[in-house]
């Protein structure tokens, strides 16, 4: 579905890369977790697929029967919602039409997905921080999008929010069946989350180990905990990749 | 010298002078000619202000070029810019507009500079993801951080104008409120320039409470 092929990624104020030959494939429907330590260039790999940074060189092509280019929703670190725009506003603003009936119907529908029916005319402001995280959830998914990245949405979340958001975030994509592409520093979220796992190194960011998780979904804690302990116990493999 | 109750006629007469004024013609003539300089020369200094503030702000060069210019013209008297216009382009209304543009122009730069450089691009690139349209952007993400620094502007902007343009049609106008105080100046009138005074900061107060408090509140919403 998308061919991921960086060969350098280097920002103009560091001479130092901070993403190495970093190559994979995207398949259609799949939950990838991308894991690794913070500071390892997870956010700016994101960037990178996203279209926002296009200062790399590589190349990321997408492979699609009929040739349309893909639609990428995105979940940033931090919501980055528009405050002055209701959260109705927030969600249309990436459809085609702000005025249109459909579309107003469809952001409604998703901020009801979400657990935030009857919000919809407030500001981000006066919502918390696992609120806000579920309006740019459903932006992202107005934008129906083949390929939603989503950058740490679990991060710094209390745990129900962090729950909640995950147990949302499972429904959508097995409701939907799009492709996720799920950044962590945290192992047992990606295991309880994603298909396959790449573990990245840091400075510069490469892929050092590729893991499918065959567990059966709905993911059991003990087996999360189990799987968890015997990677973080592969000696040296993956140190310093994870936290 | 003796206090005489001309020095500071009471409401009512001030009043009445408006009334007569008002029924005589002279005062609506002379407040459309000075508003009518008003409104010309703030949208002019917002039209070049604005950009140029803007560039400033992203491009560094640009920045450096121009931020010793504008300090400058930030601190020179409006008096000595409304007298080198008078003198280069003569008395006429051409060189009266140019003189409060000219005084205008720096404060406006350099607020939008500001505004400018607060643009949080992290919104930006939520735009630039989502593959939103430009001019959905400009409208949407962009516009809405500037607003702030635009009423602002506008504030200021309407404020000094005003002042400016009075200055320069009591110095080289022959209509227009500051041309009329002017008059009862000289013949030392404190009721004739109380009445246009007042007559003048009301339009003021009405302008900022119909036009710019309601743009504020519609834009800063959100805020409240």
């Amino acid at each position: 579905m998308m061919n991921v092929r960086i060969s350098t990624k280097a920002y103009a104020n560091s001479a130092a890369p901070v993403i190495k030959d970093l190559n994979f494939n995207l398949e259609r429907g799949e939950f990838l977790a991308i894991v690794g330590p913070s500071g390892a260039g997870k956010s700016s790999l994101l960037n990178l697929i996203a279209g926002v940074d296009t200062k790399f060189e590589g190349a990321i092509a997408s492979q699609t029967p009929d040739a349309k280019p893909l639609t990428i929703g995105i979940m940033f670190q931090e919501p980055r919602l528009m405050p002055w725009l209701t959260l109705l506003e927030n969600v249309c603003l990436v459809s085609d039409s702000l005025e249109s009936t459909l579309v107003i119907k469809r952001a409604h529908a998703l901020l009801d997905d979400v657990g935030l029916a009857g919000l919809a005319g407030q500001y981000p402001n006066q919502l918390s921080g696992g609120m806000q995280r579920r309006v740019a959830l459903a932006r992202a998914l107005m934008a129906e999008p083949d390929i939603l990245l989503l950058d740490e949405p679990l991060v710094s979340l209390d745990q129900p929010a962090a729950t909640q958001l995950r147990e949302l975030l499972h429904n959508v994509w097995q409701a939907r069946q799009f492709t996720v592409v799920y950044v962590t520093h945290q192992l047992d979220e990606a295991i309880a989350m994603a298909d396959r796992i790449l573990f990245l190194s840091t400075s510069p960011a490469r892929i050092i180990k590729e893991e499918i998780i065959d567990l059966p979904r709905p993911r059991q804690q003990q087996n999360i905990d189990a799987l968890g302990a015997s990677l973080r116990g592969r000696a040296g493999l993956l140190s310093g990749c994870m936290d | 010298m003796y206090w005489q109750p001309e020095m500071l006629p009471s409401p009512y007469v001030i009043s009445l002078r408006i009334w007569q004024e008002t029924i005589n013609g002279s005062l609506l003539a002379n407040l459309l000619a000075t508003l009518q300089r008003v409104g010309l020369s703030f949208v002019l200094a917002m039209a070049l202000g604005v950009p140029l503030g803007l560039w400033m702000a992203y491009s560094r060069r640009a920045d450096l070029l121009l931020d010793g210019i504008v300090t400058v013209f930030m601190n020179i008297p409006a008096l000595v810019v409304i007298i080198l216009c008078f003198l280069w382009l003569g008395l006429n209304e051409l060189a009266t507009v140019a003189a409060v543009v000219i005084n205008k122009i720096p404060v406006i730069v350099v607020t939008l500079r500001e505004g400018g450089k607060a643009i949080d691009f992290k919104l930006m690139a939520v735009a630039k993801a989502f593959n939103i349209s430009r001019w959905r952007t400009l409208l949407k993400v962009y516009l809405p951080q500037l607003y702030p620094y635009l009423l602002a502007a506008t504030r200021s902007g309407l404020a000094l104008v005003w002042k400016i343009v009075l200055v320069a049609e009591l110095m080289g106008c022959s209509d227009g409120v500051g041309f009329q105080l002017g008059i009862y100046f000289q013949y030392f009138d404190i009721g004739g320039i109380l009445a246009y005074t007042f007559a003048f900061v009301g339009i003021v107060l009405l302008l900022d409470g119909c036009v710019i408090r309601r743009w504020e509140n519609a834009v800063m919403r959100w805020r409240l």
